[in-house]
C-alpha cells in the first residue's frame, strides 16, 4: 500500500516526522490509482494531470455512459460533458470515499441529465416479458460476457434501464432512485423487477 | 440476489475503448491553470512546518547571544542607590550612607556658585561628584553605538567615565554634542572641568578604548564596596560642576546588553497581479536592553537625587505599520516561494526603565521620541497546509532609520539587522 510505505519512510527519515505519520494513518485511504498529488495538480489546472485522470477514468466512464444512454454516439457526448463537469468540480472532492466513486456519481448525474433532456425518463415504455416475473431458478450467467450483457442492457427501455443500472450496478437505493427519477419507491421496485425478468429471459433465449 | 451480484461483477468494472479525439474535445472546454489550491501532503506539510520551526529556533539562538547578561559588571553591587546629594559643605567627609540620613534641609544639591551659572534649561547627565580625579578619565564607548548625539540623556551607551569625571551635562550644546558624537565615532572625547565658581579650568582630550572601561569599572568597585566609606563625592578637590538637570534621566555606566527583538502583528496580503501582491499590517514590537547605570531623579521641588543601580532594564514598545510588495517566484499547490521588499514606520509607545537594587526598586518612563522608519527585503516561503491555511517563513534583511530622538535600542546600535518572520496566513 503506497501510504503505508510512505509512512515508514517518513519515520525513518527523522524522528521529527513521526508525529505527522499518525495523521496520515488516520486519513481515509485515497483510490489506489488516484493519488492526492495528481488530484491536487488537477485542481491547479495542470494539463498533464488532467490528461492522466482522463486516461484512467475514461474507459470505465464510457462504459457507464453507454449503459445509461443506450447509444454509443450519445454516450460520447455524455462522456465529454461528464469530464468537463468533473474537472470543474474537482476542487470540491474532500477525500471522503474513493475518487473513482466520486467521479462515477458525476457521470451518472450527467447521463441522467441527458435522459431528462430527452424526457425519456417520463415515458412509460412497455416492457413485455413472457413470464413477467423473476424466475426462482437462477439464470445461467457463467457463459455470458461483458459485451453481450451490455448489448442486452442497452436494449432495455430508457426508464427501466436507468432503474436497473442505478440499483443493480451503481448501488443506489430505491429511495435515491425515486428522488433522482421523480418516481415513487414502489414504481422503482416494480420497474426493477420487470427489468430483471426481461434480462433473464433474454439471457436464456440467446 | 445472486443475479444482481453476477450482473454487477460483470458490468461494474467494464471498460470501453475511448474514441479518438475525445480528450482534445474535453481539453478545449476546460480552462487551463484554473482551480484552487489544495492542501499539501501531510508529510510535505510536516517537512515545511519542521523546517519553519527549526529556522525559528536557529534565529532565536543566533540572536539570543545578544540577550541580557547580568553579572558582568560585578563592580556595581553596591547597596541600593548611592545617594549623591551634595551637602552645603563640600569638604564634608561624611560617608554617603550618613549623608542619606541628613535632614532634607541640607539637601541643597547644587552649590550656589554653580547654580548661578545656569542659564539654559538643559537636561543634565550626572551629578556624581568625584573629589579626587584619578588618572585622566578615559572614555569608554560602545563600538556599536553609531547614533548621533541625543538630547535624551538617559540612553547614551558610551562614555561612562565621562559621566563620572567630566561635566558633560550640556548635552544639547555643541560641545556636549561633540563629546557624544566623538564618543560615538570612537576617536577622541573632550571633557570640560570647572572650578567651584563655575569657570572652566582646563580642557582635556581623552582617548577611549576598551581598556579604559575596565579601569573605570575598578574605580567604581572600590567606591561601592560595602563597608568602605565613600569619600569621593565630598572630599576636597575639584568640583566637577554641571548644569542642573531639569528632568529625570538614566545613564548607563556599562555596555548595554540587548535582548532579542520580538514583533507580533497582523496583516493583509492583497493580490494585485498574477505574480504581484501587496501586504499591509500592524506590528507591535518589544525591545529590551539592560545595563548598569545611574538614575538621576529630579523631584517637583527640584530636589535632585542620584542613584546607582547594578541592573537597569529598559523596555521599549513600538507600534508599526509595515507595507511590503511580494513577487511570487514559484507557486504551486503546496508551496509559494517569493521575494519581497518594503518598509515600515514605527512609533515608540513606551520607553520604561526598571531599576533593581537592594532594597530599592524604581521605575522611570522616559520620552519616546519620534517615529522610526525601516526598509527591508528578503525571500519568503509559504507551505500551504490546508485549503485556506499556510505557514510562512520570511527571513529578511532590514535597515532601521533612526531619528535624533529615537530611544537607544538594538535598532540604533545595529541599524542593519537580519531577522525573520514566522506565522500563519489564512486565505479569505
Amino acid at each position: 500500500m503506497p501510504y503505508a510505505c510512505l509512512i515508514t519512510r517518513a519515520c525513518n527519515v527523522s524522528g521529527a516526522f513521526c508525529i505527522y505519520t499518525h495523521a496520515i494513518i488516520l486519513r481515509p485511504a485515497l483510490a489506489e490509482t488516484f493519488d492526492q498529488k495528481l488530484i491536487d495538480a488537477c485542481v491547479k489546472g495542470d494539463r498533464k494531470a488532467q490528461k492522466k485522470i482522463f486516461d484512467l477514468l475514461a474507459p470505465k466512464m464510457f462504459s457507464l455512459c453507454i449503459r445509461y444512454v443506450g447509444d454509443r454516439a450519445k454516450a460520447e457526448d455524455v462522456l465529454q460533458d461528464g469530464f468537463v463537469s468533473l474537472f470543474s468540480k474537482i476542487d470540491s472532492y474532500a477525500g471522503n470515499g474513493s475518487f473513482e466513486g466520486w467521479a462515477r456519481r458525476i457521470f451518472v448525474n450527467t447521463a441522467l441529465m441527458e435522459l431528462r433532456k430527452k424526457e425519456a425518463l417520463k415515458m412509460s415504455d412497455p416492457l413485455e416479458t413472457a413470464r413477467g416475473s423473476l424466475s426462482d431458478n437462477p439464470t445461467p450467467l457463467e457463459d455470458i460476457g461483458y459485451k453481450e450483457l451490455m448489448q442486452l442492457i442497452t436494449q432495455l427501455p430508457d426508464k427501466y434501464r436507468a432503474v436497473f443500472n442505478l440499483f443493480v450496478i451503481d448501488g443506489y437505493t430505491h429511495k435515491e432512485i425515486a428522488e433522482e427519477l421523480g418516481i415513487t419507491e414502489v414504481t422503482s421496485r416494480s420497474q426493477l423487477g420487470r427489468a430483471r425478468a426481461w434480462l433473464q429471459e433474454k439471457i436464456k433465449e440467446r | 440476489m445472486i443475479f444482481d451480484e453476477k450482473i454487477r461483477s460483470i458490468m461494474e468494472n467494464g471498460s470501453e475503448e475511448v474514441p479518438a479525439g475525445l480528450w482534445e474535445a474535453v481539453e478545449s472546454r476546460i480552462p487551463a491553470g484554473s482551480g484552487k489550491k489544495r492542501g499539501a501532503f501531510i508529510w510535505l506539510w510536516s517537512t515545511g512546518a519542521a523546517l519553519s520551526a527549526a529556522a525559528a529556533v536557529v534565529l532565536a539562538v543566533v540572536f539570543a547571544g545578544h540577550g541580557n547578561k547580568e553579572g558582568q559588571i560585578e563592580i556595581l553591587t553596591s547597596p541600593s542607590g548611592i545617594l549623591t546629594d551634595v551637602p552645603g559643605d563640600a569638604t564634608s567627609t561624611e560617608s554617603l550612607s550618613e549623608q542619606r540620613d541628613m535632614p532634607s534641609g541640607t539637601r541643597d544639591f547644587i552649590p550656589q556658585a554653580v547654580t548661578d551659572g545656569i542659564q539654559d534649561k538643559v537636561e543634565g547627565k550626572d551629578f556624581i561628584e568625584e573629589a579626587e580625579s584619578p588618572a585622566p578619565a578615559e572614555e569608554t564607548a560602545s563600538a556599536t553605538d553609531a547614533a548621533a548625539a541625543e538630547s535624551t540623556p538617559a540612553v547614551e551607551v558610551s562614555t561612562p567615565a565621562a559621566e563620572v569625571n567630566t561635566a558633560t551635562a550640556e548635552v544639547s550644546t555643541p560641545a556636549a554634542e561633540g563629546n557624544v558624537s566623538a564618543a560615538a565615532s570612537g576617536s577622541i572625547v573632550e571633557s570640560e572641568e570647572f572650578d567651584e565658581s563655575g569657570r572652566e579650568i582646563e580642557r582635556k582630550e581623552m582617548k577611549k578604548g576598551a581598556a579604559s572601561f575596565e579601569a573605570f569599572g575598578n574605580a567604581l568597585t572600590n567606591l561601592s564596596k560595602p563597608g568602605i566609606e565613600a569619600p569621593a563625592a565630598h572630599a576636597p578637590g575639584r568640583m566637577l560642576a554641571r548644569k542642573a538637570p531639569t528632568s529625570s534621566s538614566v545613564e548607563p555606566t556599562s555596555d548595554r546588553k540587548y535582548g532579542l527583538p520580538m514583533s507580533f502583528g497582523v496583516g493583509v496580503k492583497i493580490p494585485l497581479a498574477p505574480k504581484w501582491s501587496i501586504g499591509v499590517g500592524l506590528d507591535a514590537s518589544l525591545l529590551t536592553n539592560s545595563f548598569a547605570g545611574n538614575y538621576t531623579k529630579v523631584g517637583e521641588d527640584m530636589i535632585i537625587e542620584s542613584y546607582v543601580f547594578p541592573n537597569i532594564r529598559n523596555t521599549q514598545v513600538y507600534l508599526g505599520l509595515p507595507v511590503n510588495v511580494y513577487f511570487s517566484i514559484i507557486n504551486n499547490s503546496f508551496l509559494d516561494f517569493y521575494a519581497y521588499g518594503g518598509g515600515s514606520v514605527e512609533k515608540c509607545l513606551l520607553n520604561k526603565y526598571n531599576m533593581f537594587g537592594d532594597p530599592e526598586k524604581l521605575s522611570f518612563k522616559d520620552k519616546t521620541g519620534g517615529v522610526q522608519g525601516s526598509v527591508g527585503a528578503g525571500l519568503g516561503i509559504e507551505f500551504i497546509v490546508a485549503k485556506r491555511l499556510g505557514i510562512f517563513l520570511d527571513p529578511s534583511v532590514r535597515y532601521y532609520i533612526n531619528g535624533k530622538n529615537s530611544p537607544k535600542s538594538i535598532r540604533t546600535a545595529q541599524p542593519l539587522m537580519v531577522g525573520g518572520e514566522l506565522g500563519l496566513r489564512v486565505r479569505l
